[in-house]
């Protein structure tokens, strides 16, 4: 098994509990939960009470609480993914605390993405440290060269960048292209960053493509999870041929 | 139970409801959002642990506030229940709290009383502190 997959494996395997507190009997957002595979669990309210709310527990103790109102724009509204960076909203940032360390299916390529953006805003936030990025094919990172670009000529970021090389991507200082030589039996949309000078900021992403093109996968905040999520990354190297630009 | 407004009802609970009423601590006691907000729960609940209404506490604050309650945010509302809002409402006769357990519960209160604080928790306007 892979460093990656049991990595997602430990992730799936953590106790977390979702329990949304409302003063109506309605099931709110079950679909949503359901759909990614996740349960959510409900708890009664007195009629008249001043806000409906999630609560997220992680291995039995508080982890967060977040309001209705709130869960339901982030949940509901179309996803619009930024094209800058700094454009990330803060709905989107708590939608990430609250979310992290659950392993979710059934994600798409838009909440993958969404997610991914908010992980390059930290880092170009934060300005230094190491960003490591696993696409699957270079095709697919050239869409995404404008905010690499920002991100390589405006902070001291060292970035690496992993794909099957379908494409050739342009020379950009500070970015390492590791070439994945084949098309890898697993496929991987992964991020991490390792927070800069201080731990707090450690963002990642792992999310495995499903044959229906859908992904399953989790974001941290947990330092010790993106650490982790590097040394996945930096095994590919074992297979990848490396090309400093 | 019956409320008679002019005071002709003579059961014993209208005696304990008349001295609750006029009691300065009652009102005290009343002066804190987190307070309110607390017999509120307690009026549909009769009973519950600190650690649930700390929890609830946390949720409509964030709820309110558009942002994300964390664990040190619900820890700080614990830590007044138990060193402030717990006392002085358990002072007052609206709540007993078993501060080993941690366990509270709702006393009689007048059903005056209980439709005002009902009222003031649901109508509250967010900006007030």
């Amino acid at each position: 098994m892979t460093v990656l997959q049991s990595l997602l494996d430990s992730v799936r395997t953590q106790d977390r509990r979702f329990i949304i507190y409302r003063p109506t009997a309605e099931r709110l957002h079950e679909q949503w939960f359901r759909n990614h595979n996740v349960d959510v669990e409900y708890r009664p309210l007195p009629a008249g009470s001043p806000g409906s709310f999630l609560v997220i527990e992680r291995d039995g103790a508080f982890a967060g609480a977040i309001g209705l109102d709130d869960l339901d724009t982030l949940l509901q509204s179309p996803i619009v993914v930024p094209d800058r960076l700094s454009e990330v909203t803060e709905g989107y940032q708590v939608l990430f605390d609250v979310l992290s360390d659950t392993v979710f299916t059934a994600m798409s390529r838009r909440e993958l993405l969404v997610v991914s953006r908010e992980i390059e805003d930290r880092a170009y936030r934060v300005g230094t440290g190491t960003l490591r990025v696993s696409f699957q094919k270079f095709s697919a990172f050239r869409s995404q060269i404008g905010v690499y670009r920002s991100l390589a000529h405006e902070t001291d970021l060292t970035i690496h960048i992993y794909a099957h090389p379908d494409w050739t991507p342009p020379e950009l200082e500070g970015v390492t292209y590791h070439r994945l030589a084949a098309d890898p039996p697993e496929r991987y949309w992964a991020l991490a960053f390792t927070g800069g000078p201080t731990e707090m900021q450690a963002s990642g992403l792992l999310a495995r493509e499903a044959p229906s093109d859908a992904y399953t996968g989790f974001w941290t905040n947990d330092p010790a999870l993106v650490s982790s999520l590097c040394s996945g990354l930096t095994s590919f190297d074992d297979r990848a041929e490396q090309d400093r630009s | 139970m019956v409320y008679s407004r002019n005071g002709a009802d003579s059961s014993v609970r209208h005696t304990t409801s008349t001295a609750q009423l006029s009691d300065d601590t009652l009102y005290e006691a009343l002066a804190s959002e987190n307070r309110r907000r607390t017999v509120f729960f307690l009026l549909d609940e009769k009973e519950t642990t600190v650690e649930t209404l700390a929890t609830v506490l946390a949720g409509w604050a964030a709820d309110e506030t558009g942002s994300m309650s964390s664990p040190a945010d619900r820890d700080q509302i614990r830590i007044e229940l138990v060193h402030n809002h717990l006392p002085r409402l358990e002072a007052a006769g609206l709540v007993s709290y078993d501060a080993q357990e941690g366990d509270i519960r709702i006393t009689s209160l007048d059903p005056l009383l209980a439709a005002l604080i009902s009222k003031s928790v649901d109508s509250e306007p967010a900006a007030e502190p």
